[in-house]
């Protein structure tokens, strides 16, 4: 099968490496793999990943047609991030395909490409949500507010998910959209990923290294991976630790990822008022990632309002055999209740405090926990079985498609007899279609 | 030429709108070309499967063919790049029978998203035919108000002319056809309990449910006609149906604003006048008031004193019939003409 990946390709990106990972798998298999970099002219030029595959540039429309044209399935990696993805949202409307679906909150995503198409966002939005949604969605006047205000009424999932030919997600917490909005199959494939750049050791190394030298051999490394804002909770770790006698003296909180200048500011004031030892480390590269993973004791992953479909920290936190601890929600809540620590959102401090003491005073624990979360990880987010998975679905989507087609032809028709969304009697004017059903599923 | 007449159907059901489609193909075939009849299943009850019955028709693609005519609606949304349209029926209960408050579409914002998808994809059949034909000056003008669309008139012929050759009258007034309140055949009978007990009725057709077969034999037993009246309700032949005309007195046609009055063309052929009313629409092109029939208000007081009248002077009675004949043969509406007109 000759598949062609639309993908972020900066080295940065955590879906740019999925994609290379199952890229790798299914060349392994025979495959032919095309990619197309979908990152905004911002990032385009930074060096790509190696994909060992022909790479093209979204913006080159002649070479995108050709090797669309040549591909028996597309398939788009689409998260929350313009600047990442603009490729994809640019060309999956002309040409449909596999939609990989890496967050279950695109509001980002569509922010960004409504810039500079205001009128067709609006009717997007009127289209998905209705007018008061629309009317509102760009009001907000910060990220908090647009996310809080946006993620249940509006996430843009639908919007996505509508022009897809199917499509694959990685965990089911939100799925029932994708489900009503995606005319075609619809598919959970744990997330396909690994630890690259782990030493083999990977789960004896745990303890401060050179980078926290203040830490002596007993203390805790708690770590947090991914750009610091207010849903990775920093500020309810914090909390947790410096209101633990137990914890207050031993754990250590590093924050690796990118960081505002004014967040850092206030992060570090609360820290030092409640006398909690953190460790900034800014936005690292892989190895530096990698290594900072295999120094941590606990790698907390709380995140909340849950957004993703899937957290690619979290997995590799995992995978390296560390005790990570979670928020009981969205994705983090499908992991196994022994591979993790789930921590309830509306207790959230005091049950993160107590697993943190848990995990301090009882190292052995600590690892059993770690070695659990890396055997199941391993057989479950696996390249392996995600490229064998996405082919089998590239068949049945294939076989979708021309039904798809037809009810969009049917759709499009009554638009122009000017129908409007909700306004006919739907269960009957599409009951004769579906004949198709058992084909399109 | 390739010509491919499309019509809807229900299955197992004919009517005159079937008989047209059949005589049309011949005819077509009489004058040298090749020609067959497309049948579009379509049922419009409950309503709310129109939409989807109006998209099927649309996916259609015809091939192999270099003209179609398109009869009724939904059939004449096909798609083809040299399509005629013929118009037997639009769907009046998105038009004026909606109006008058007669429609089976609810009022309900579903029922106006129907009506406007009707209205638009009939407005996008029209604009992409060649030629529009109307049966009736009243269809046209219908067509005219709704749709903005300039139509000509196009008269039926009668099917099968041959049957309708007239013959002594027994004396009755005969009411034909399909039988719903649309019809008012029921107006008949409220006139029959108004008039001298030596007029009879014959009333003769299909029901299009029970409930409007029901409705007449009840109006018979309220009103203690049954010595005066003969309902033969059922799908007619069409050697009967003209048997009861050619063996009436006169006929009565009295239906709401009907596109075209096939009855009162084949009573007019068979040398009969015709009752109607005011508002029955293109009945009234054939029927002109005191020379070719009676044209009285659609009340049951009026109906009987045009029953009465045509009862009791058969001679004048006999002399309208035998100007009806007059009035429909000089009309000059032939088969031929027809299809000549048809494939311009």
């Amino acid at each position: 099968m000759n598949l062609l990946f639309f993908t972020p390709a900066a080295s940065s990106s955590a879906i740019g490496r999925v994609t290379q990972l199952v890229g790798r798998e299914l060349k392994a298999r025979g495959h032919t793999v095309t990619m197309v970099r979908t990152e905004d002219y911002a990032f385009i030029g930074t060096p790509p990943r190696q994909f060992g595959a022909e790479l093209v540039r979204w913006d080159d429309t002649k070479r995108v047609f050709r090797v669309a044209r040549d591909a028996d399935a597309i398939v788009y990696q689409i998260g929350d991030s313009f600047p990442f993805h603009r490729g994809c949202v640019e060309w999956l409307p002309s040409l449909p395909g596999i939609v990989c679906l890496h967050d279950y909150f695109l509001g980002g995503l569509f922010s960004g490409w409504a810039g500079a198409r205001w009128m067709m966002a609006k009717a997007i939005l009127q289209s998905c949500y209705g007018e008061e949604v629309a009317a509102s969605y760009f009001a907000y006047e910060n990220a908090v507010d647009f996310v809080e205000g946006t993620r249940e009424r509006a996430p843009m999932t639908e919007w996505i998910a509508a022009m897809a030919t199917g499509v694959i997600t990685h965990s089911s917490w939100d799925i029932q959209r994708i489900l009503r909005a995606c005319p075609g199959p619809v598919e959970v494939i744990p997330l396909a990923y690994d630890k690259p750049n782990a030493s083999p050791t990977v789960g004896s190394c745990s303890g401060p290294g050179p980078v926290d030298g203040s830490a002596g051999r007993d203390d805790m490394l708690i770590l947090t991976v991914g750009r610091v804002n207010a849903n990775k909770r920093v500020d309810s770790v914090l909390r947790a630790i410096g209101t633990a006698p137990q914890l207050q003296h031993t754990a250590i909180l590093r924050l690796v990822g990118h960081i505002e200048s004014d967040v850092q500011a206030r992060l570090s004031a609360l820290a030092r008022s409640l006398r909690v030892r953190l460790l900034i480390s800014g936005e690292v590269d892989d190895v530096t990632l990698a290594h900072a993973i295999e120094r941590a004791d606990v790698v907390c992953c709380l995140r909340f309002p849950a957004l993703e479909a899937a957290s690619a920290s979290t997995i590799e936190a995992m995978l390296c055999g560390k005790a990570v601890i979670v928020t009981d929600t969205g994705f983090y809540r499908e992991l196994p209740d022994d591979c993790v620590c789930k921590v309830a959102p509306n207790h959230e401090v005091s049950d993160l405090q107590d697993k943190l003491v848990f995990l301090a005073q009882n190292p052995a624990e600590r690892t059993a926990l770690g070695n659990r979360a890396a055997q199941w990880a391993a057989a479950t987010f696996s390249p392996r079985l995600y490229a064998e998975r996405l082919v089998d679905f590239a068949l049945r989507a294939a076989r979708a498609a021309p039904v798809i087609e037809a009810c969009r032809h049917f759709a499009n028709t009554l638009v122009g007899w000017g129908a409007s969304q909700g306004g006919l009697p739907m269960q009957d004017t599409i009951a004769p279609l579906r004949i198709f059903e058992q084909s399109c599923r | 030429m390739k010509v491919l007449v499309v019509n809807n159907m229900a299955p197992f059901v004919r009517g005159g709108a079937e008989e047209l489609a059949a005589h049309l193909e011949e005819n077509l075939v009489a004058s040298g070309h090749e020609a067959e009849v497309l049948r579009i299943p379509l049922r419009l009850d409950p309503a709310s499967r129109i939409p989807s019955q109006m998209l099927m028709v649309r996916a259609l693609e015809m091939f192999n063919v270099d003209r179609v005519i398109a009869l009724k609606f939904p059939a004449y949304l096909i798609r083809h790049p040299h399509k005629t349209l013929w118009l037997l029926r639009q769907y009046r209960q998105a038009y004026d029978s909606s109006d008058a408050g007669q429609s089976n579409l609810p009022e309900d914002p579903p029922g106006q998203e129907i009506r406007r998808v009707i209205r638009n994809a009939d407005n996008e059949a029209f604009g992409e035919s060649r030629r529009i034909f109307a049966i009736s000056k009243t269809s046209q003008q219908r067509l005219a108000h709704y749709n903005g669309v300039n139509a000509d008139v196009l008269t039926p012929p009668l099917n099968d002319a041959e049957l309708f050759r007239g013959g002594s009258s027994e004396g009755y007034v005969f009411a034909g056809g399909r039988i719903n309140s649309m019809k008012r055949q029921y107006l008949l009978l409220e006139a029959l309990a108004l008039v001298p007990r030596n007029v009879r009725l014959v009333i003769a057709g299909q029901p299009d449910t029970p409930q409007d077969a029901a409705r007449l034999t009840q109006l018979v037993e309220a009103h203690a006609l049954g010595d005066r009246v003969t309902l033969d309700l059922r799908c007619l032949p069409r050697a009967e149906l003209a048997q009861y005309v050619n063996r009436a007195l006169v006929c009565a046609c009295v239906p709401w604003n009907e596109d075209f009055g096939y009855l009162a063309a084949e009573a007019a052929a068979a040398g009969k006048p015709v009752i109607t009313a005011h508002d029955s629409g293109g009945v009234l092109e054939l029927v002109r008031h005191l020379e070719t029939g009676w044209v009285v208000a659609p009340e049951p007081q009026a109906l009987a004193d045009a029953m009465a009248a045509a009862c009791l002077s058969t001679t004048t009675t006999v002399n309208y019939g035998t100007a009806a004949r007059d009035h429909w043969f000089g009309m000059g509406v032939t088969w031929p003409k027809t299809v000549e007109r048809l494939l311009t």
